[in-house]
């Protein structure tokens, strides 16, 4: 994209482009969730019909599993193959990954109107998130 | 109780956290980590880590509502939330070293807090008309719009809200829940913002804060698929209705009873951990 045709910038138009930024954010959140929420809806469907749903529920001991489980890698890969607890695990991300596409968004936004303030901040923000989900060590 | 009532149990239990949560603006957590522990015999950290998937359900659904409207101020949330993400992720580090018990005491603390500030109404500050020398140079200052038209507003007091903000990201890793409560607090009595900026401004930060932590709880195998999925897909729709359909219903008659019921799971938590045994 060249300079010329780049969208106007919020100084340039006023509170046109923040609302404009609004609206495309309200949008993408409602993608998410509603993605999210079928890829888990079909996944409970599938642990109840799989058989699995007559086995006992016993969640009074912590009891973590294996590291397999807790690779986001493994879960998508896993996830593809139709395995049910790692479709369930996928759509978990995906509601834990919408406030990551929302800072990331606003990244993007902040960057296109040239507010290097906020570029900065919200870059921060999204390192601190994607340092949390993808390592998880603290 | 085999897995399938289980999971249908905990979905509808769900979608009533996160109808009375957003209903009351408090969060879904204060009532999902009750029942989970209280009902459904959950261990405390799969309970937190169900809570926080809650949490940012309950956020983004919520979000995907208000936002359009123009009361979301999209520039404090981000300088804020430097501040709670990065208490999130030392909460979660401290959570580590506390026994189940001492965050459960801390949880229940957060409880009574949330029963009395329900039962408090609101009493909205009136917003500051000017920034002061911090805020206006951070660019803070923003509108929302009124039934006569766009209001300008002014933010201040920047370091004590950032201050407050960093308290509210640590207690949201630590027992699971969104920390709306504090966020108020930073929002509307220090750096006053109007009420409507300040709640769907906080709602929105609530995700990213949960988030921070929710990776953190994922790594170490405190998210379950099994019980996390009913909880955030309830937690969703539980926020969609909330959100859209039921806001009118926004009585002082339900503060009080969220007030009750939330006193009442308080107590029973205290009886049961006290009496050594805390699930």
């Amino acid at each position: 994209m060249s300079d010329t045709d780049r969208p106007p910038t919020a100084a340039e138009t006023g509170s046109a482009a923040p609302r404009r930024l609004e609206r495309s954010m309200g949008r993408l959140l409602i993608v998410c969730i509603a993605a999210a929420g079928s890829v888990i809806a079909v996944g409970i469907a599938a642990v109840i019909s799989t058989g699995e749903g007559n086995s006992r529920a016993d969640y009074s001991t912590f009891t973590p599993s294996d590291d397999g489980s807790r690779s986001i890698t493994a879960i998508l890969s896993a996830a593809v193959r139709l395995d049910v607890h790692a479709l369930l695990m996928a759509g978990i991300l995906m509601v834990i990954a919408t406030p990551i596409a929302r800072v990331l968004f606003s990244l993007v936004s902040f960057a296109r109107d040239r507010d290097r303030l906020y570029t900065v901040i919200t870059a921060a923000v999204l390192a601190a998130l994607c340092y949390s989900l993808l390592l998880g060590r603290v | 109780m085999s897995i399938t009532v289980f999971m249908l149990a905990v979905l509808a239990g769900s979608i009533a956290a996160g109808c009375l949560g957003a209903l009351t603006g408090l969060g879904g957590g204060v009532v999902l980590i009750p029942l989970l522990v209280l009902v459904f015999h959950t261990d405390l950290r799969y309970a937190i880590g169900a809570s926080l998937v809650a949490v940012i359900a309950t956020s983004s659904g919520a979000a995907a509502a208000f936002v359009r409207e123009g009361f979301t101020n999209v520039r404090v949330a981000m300088l804020l939330e430097v501040a709670t993400t990065a208490g999130a992720l030392a909460g979660a580090a401290l959570a580590a070293y506390l026994s189940a018990p001492v965050i459960m005491y801390i949880f229940i603390g957060v409880l009574f807090w949330s029963a009395f500030s329900a039962l408090r109404e609101p009493r909205p500050l009136p917003p500051a008309s000017a920034a002061d020398d911090l805020g206006a140079r951070l660019g803070l200052a923003g509108t929302y719009p009124t039934g006569d038209g766009l209001r300008s507003y002014g933010v201040r007091r920047v370091p004590a809200g950032f201050a407050v903000m960093l308290g509210a990201g640590i207690l949201s890793a630590l027992v699971g829940v969104g920390s709306g409560v504090v966020k108020v607090v930073a929002m509307d009595r220090l750096m006053r913002l109007p009420f409507k900026v300040s709640t769907t401004t906080s709602n929105f930060m609530i995700g990213v804060t949960a988030a921070a932590s929710a990776g953190v709880y994922f790594h170490r195998g405190q998210i379950d698929p099994v019980l996390c999925g009913p909880v955030a897909l309830g937690a969703l729709i539980g926020s969609l209705l909330g959100a859209r359909v039921l806001v009118k219903a926004r009585t002082p008659a339900l503060r009080i009873i969220f007030a009750i019921v939330v006193v009442i799971m308080g107590v029973q938590l205290l009886v049961r951990t006290l009496s050594g045994n805390l699930q």
